[in-house]
């Protein structure tokens, strides 16, 4: 499952977080774990919503 | 009329007759990184189950049904012997370190097979005929045991090609990295806090990778507060930064005081703890 993180403005960041390890992953194509997340959506999956706790990027 | 003695080096490639320089005599020709199984950065546990793609020593990962396989590591930069018991062990030659594609020699020593690319499995040497200049290739072996690996370009095999230990390393690192803290109360990162609850970092790889890398925490990070207080465990938030370091955000399980503290970033007293930076293949 994958979970989105927010910006400190309250933006969703480029990037998502692989829940089962907390990695985070950039949305670039060549990187394999977004290929990963990209056959997730491609399959109809949705990622979580970000949690408001403080995360800043 | 004698005008002395002539002394030469005479310099030899690893083939008759072909020039140093020259396809298998080329220097680096081993297209295989890590291919005596000398770096193990994931710490990978003989004898352990790998799902489908879960990587083991560097730059090697199970095949589509797994792989579990067994060995003892040995001396440092010593290439050991591994024995595949179940499943298949495969590395993804990246694409730009085959530039020159043609005729390559996949050769190696045990009773695995080995393939190029898919196909049928066979033993060694297994010569591949039209690989496509600047393409991924993929080395696969099956079950039984290996050791010295070696995909060369041309049609022979020739001798295993030994490399420094940082240098491999080294290659290993544009897939694959761990950023490793020390213990105790030794801060190794300063971090800023932008709320009591969450802030912001950042490091250096020590080598660039090869996309932008996926980023996660080994073990456990810890974090303290200007003046030295507990900040409980650290979350990576939201980030990213580039091929060559990263910048991110973070969350802890602690206050961090107010905004603008600093935030020391270091491992607890056991374990492996840091980060790891993946950009695999």
């Amino acid at each position: 499952m994958y979970k989105q993180c927010k910006l400190p403005n309250g933006n969703i960041a480029n990037c998502i977080i692989r829940t089962s390890d907390g990695a985070v992953i950039p949305f670039d194509e060549a990187n394999t774990d977004c290929q990963a997340y990209l056959k997730f959506l491609a399959d109809g999956g949705q990622p979580l919503p970000a949690d408001d706790n403080g995360q800043t990027a | 009329m004698a005008y002395g003695t002539i002394v030469a080096d005479v310099v030899q490639s690893s083939v008759t007759g072909v020039s140093l320089g020259a396809g298998n005599a080329t220097l680096l020709k081993n297209r295989l990184i890590d291919a005596g199984f000398i770096i193990n950065q994931r710490g990978y546990v003989s004898n352990t189950a790998l799902s489908s793609g879960t990587y083991a020593h560097d730059r090697w990962k199970a095949g589509s049904g797994g792989c579990t396989y067994t060995f003892t590591q040995g001396s440092a930069g010593v290439p050991i012997v591994i024995t595949i018991t179940a499943g298949s062990l495969q590395q993804v030659i990246e694409g730009c370190n085959m530039p020159d594609g043609g005729t390559f020699t996949l050769s190696w020593t045990g009773t695995a097979q080995g393939r190029v690319n898919g196909g049928g499995y066979s033993t060694s040497p297994l010569i591949v005929t039209g690989l496509i200049a600047g393409a991924n290739c993929t080395v696969e072996f099956n079950t039984g045991t290996l050791s010295f690996p070696q995909l060369e370009v041309g049609s022979s095999a020739t001798g295993f090609e030994y490399r420094q230990y940082g240098q491999e390393l080294t290659l290993c690192q544009r897939y694959y990295e761990q950023v490793l803290l020390s213990t105790g109360t030794y801060t190794q990162m300063v971090g800023l806090a932008n709320s009591s609850t969450g802030g912001q970092f950042g490091f250096p790889f020590a080598v660039s990778k090869r996309a932008n890398p996926t980023v996660a925490i080994i073990g456990t990070v810890t974090l303290n507060t200007t003046g030295g207080g507990s900040a409980g465990n650290m979350t990576i938030g939201g980030g990213g930064g580039s091929i060559s370091g990263w910048a991110g955000g973070f969350s802890c399980s602690g206050s961090l005081g107010s905004a603008g503290n600093a935030a020391g970033i270091f491992g607890p007293n056991s374990g492996t703890n840091g980060f790891s930076v993946s950009a695999e293949l």
